[in-house]
């Protein structure tokens, strides 16, 4: 198997004037391709932090992070943004699309950013909105015309149009009730089934059971939870929520 | 980010915005609006003084002489033709104060002599019959041509019919053949002139032989500012006299004056204006300003997805040009408009006058573009480079 992601021994140190925060304590981790691996933690516990070295929005303080390979301390920050195009799609908690644009125009944004010839973009952005399910009729809806859950499955879409190799869901479900949670997690289990790589991280134990893998993230340090669990595993959690302090 | 792309997103997020966009424009609409009113105005007076001289008339030395005891004659001219062979033509003009008189009116006026090609030289067109020629003037032909306020003033109307009447003049009031009329209202500087021959004039009005005016025509390519400076200086010397009794204006030293006062003009209005385009791009950078602030989290998006910093300055700094471009379109055409009403407002107040029509050059309308480009620039940097500086992680959890 190939390994999209290997994070070795990483900190991350935020230096504010009230003093410094430690977010990342040395947390490693190695992600191979096709896997489904669920971060969970409370708030606070630095996984919106590991989530966006992850993303390659942030870099670490210390430790290595490799992507497919390459180490991207030695990256310039239009290299970070064309690794982050071509290679990572994110899905957000509140879904951030264009209110006002089209689905189709939503999905096709990341492609801007990519050398993708323009007539190529939407036959993409229809590909992708097949995979997650969302029916042809609202193409043309503006996104705001939705209901939360089609949100979700467009953003889904927009991650999944470049074709990247790693897809980064932070909350993808913290927005929507249980049951469209429901299907929207069921979309990226099918996703993982045609060979795609995901990372969640969730504070919900019930939704990082549909992972393969679950570790949880505990005042910056990384801990395996649980591997090739569903529900039911939960119990072998080493907490859960409001366990925390 | 490809050019296309910019475009699109460009009017895409215009759009969404339009009363905004609209508001936040007025100031570059109105500001460039104004320039452009005022150009065209200006443009239109200067296009329409020189039509109305006619091209040749810029070659045109007027010269005169006051020495005591000693007026100008045709001696004088003939020195001139003989001295500067660069002079195509040379005519002269005297006048002289006489009543006109019809059998129910008289007209006290001042009748000019004029040498044969005098017309010719000062491109005068008849309305009606002819103008006086070379012949009148070696017969001596009591010939008349009547401006048509002089016909007015006879027959009530200028448009009465007047040719072929006989009109007396003078103290002897001798008869006088009506010609020609010449073309030409109110705004037409012969409008109120009688002419004869010179010949005639100096025999039967003035009883002497003295020239008013020599108007003489420099040959094309000659500079007649400088031909009329050296006329002057000869003149002086052969009237034996000091240069201060002696008068050569060519017409281009008018035009140069005229094109200085209406420069001048201009520039008071367009600082008056750039006043009104520096508060609209303050407005832009404002609506800029509210935007970036606004779209935080679409910034903070892009920037996930991949857009470049470069391509977030391009975005915006794209979304300011295009807001002073669209401003600048309307300001052209509603100044434009507006400077076609003002034309027709001088024919209101000033009722006679011809009016002109407003002539706005492309050279005006590259420059008013470019201006709006570089106020769009100028203002749209700041909001740019502080939406291209956000920090994605930070932006994308703004609320």
């Amino acid at each position: 198997m190939t390994v999209v992601l290997d994070v070795n021994g990483l900190h991350r140190i935020y230096r504010t004037k009230a003093g410094d925060t430690h977010a990342l304590r040395g947390v490693s981790l190695t992600v191979e391709q096709g896997e489904f691996v669920a971060i969970m933690g409370p708030s606070g516990s630095g996984k919106s932090t590991l989530m966006n070295i992850l993303g390659c929005l942030d870099k670490p303080t210390h430790g290595s992070y490799r992507f497919e390979g390459a180490d991207i301390a030695d990256y310039s920050e239009d290299e970070l943004a064309d690794l982050r195009a071509t290679r990572i799609g994110f899905v957000f908690q509140s879904f951030n699309l264009l209110p006002r644009a089209t689905v189709l125009r939503n999905v096709m944004l990341p492609l801007v950013y990519t050398l993708c010839p323009r007539p190529e973009r939407e036959q993409r952005a229809r590909f992708a909105l097949h995979c997650v399910g969302l029916e042809e009729r609202f193409f043309e809806h503006r996104s705001n015309e939705l209901s939360g859950g089609q949100m979700q499955r467009v953003a889904i879409a927009r991650a999944l149009v470049n074709n990247p190799a790693l897809i980064l869901a932070d909350e993808p479900t913290g927005n929507l009730d249980t049951r469209t949670g429901e299907l929207v997690l069921e979309t990226f289990t099918r996703l993982k089934e045609t060979g795609r790589t995901i990372v969640l991280i969730t504070h919900e134990p019930d939704v990082a059971a549909h992972a393969d893998r679950v570790l949880s993230i505990r005042d910056g340090l990384l801990y395996t939870a649980s591997t090739g669990g569903k529900a039911g595993h939960t119990a072998n959690m080493p907490f859960r929520e409001g366990d925390m302090p | 980010m490809g050019i296309r792309d910019l475009i699109q997103e460009t009017l895409f997020s215009l759009s969404s915005n339009k009363v905004r966009s609209f508001l936040t424009t007025l100031g570059i609409v109105i500001g460039i609006a104004s320039v452009i009113a005022m150009t065209s105005l200006i443009g239109g007076m200067q296009k329409s003084f020189i039509d109305e001289m006619g091209l040749s008339q810029a070659r045109m030395v007027q010269v005169s002489a006051y020495v005591p005891d000693r007026p100008l004659a045709k001696k004088d001219a003939d020195a001139l033709a003989t001295a500067f062979p660069e002079y195509e033509d040379i005519a002269a003009t005297a006048y002289g104060f006489a009543t006109i008189s019809t059998d129910k009116t008289s007209y006290e006026t001042s009748v000019w002599g004029v040498t044969g090609n005098y017309f010719s030289l000062a491109v005068v067109k008849a309305e009606s019959g002819r103008l006086l020629e070379e012949d009148d003037d070696r017969r001596l032909t009591r010939a008349l041509v009547v401006g048509k306020g002089i016909v007015r003033e006879l027959f009530g109307d200028e448009d009465a019919p007047a040719l072929g009447t006989t009109v007396r003049i003078g103290p002897n009031a001798e008869s006088y053949l009506i010609v020609g009329v010449i073309e030409g209202n109110g705004t037409s500087s012969h409008y109120y002139n009688a002419y004869m021959p010179m010949g005639t004039l100096q025999s039967r009005i003035t009883g002497t032989e003295s020239y008013d005016t020599i108007l003489a025509l420099a040959r094309e390519g000659t500079d007649a500012t400088e031909l009329a400076v050296r006329t002057k200086e000869f003149l002086a010397q052969w009237l034996k006299t000091s240069e201060d009794n002696v008068f050569a204006y060519s017409m281009q030293e008018i035009i140069n004056q005229m094109n200085v006062v209406m420069a001048g003009f201009s520039l008071m209005l367009t600082s008056i204006a750039s006043i009104s385009l520096f508060v609209g791009g303050i407005g832009i950078m404002n609506m800029m300003l509210t935007t970036v602030t606004e779209r935080t989290r679409e910034i903070g998006l892009r920037k996930s997805l991949g857009a470049h910093t470069s391509d977030i300055t391009r975005q915006f700094l794209a979304e300011s040009i295009a807001l002073c471009l669209i401003g600048g379109f309307f300001g052209i055409v509603m100044g434009y408009a507006a400077s076609w009403g003002l034309a027709g407002l001088v024919t209101v107040v000033q009722p006679g006058t011809s009016g002109f029509s407003p002539v706005l050059g492309i050279e005006s309308v590259a420059i008013a573009a470019g201006v709006c480009a570089l106020i769009g620039i100028v203002f749209g940097f700041y909001p740019a480079r502080r939406a291209a500086r956000l920090d994605p992680v930070e932006s994308l959890r703004y609320q």
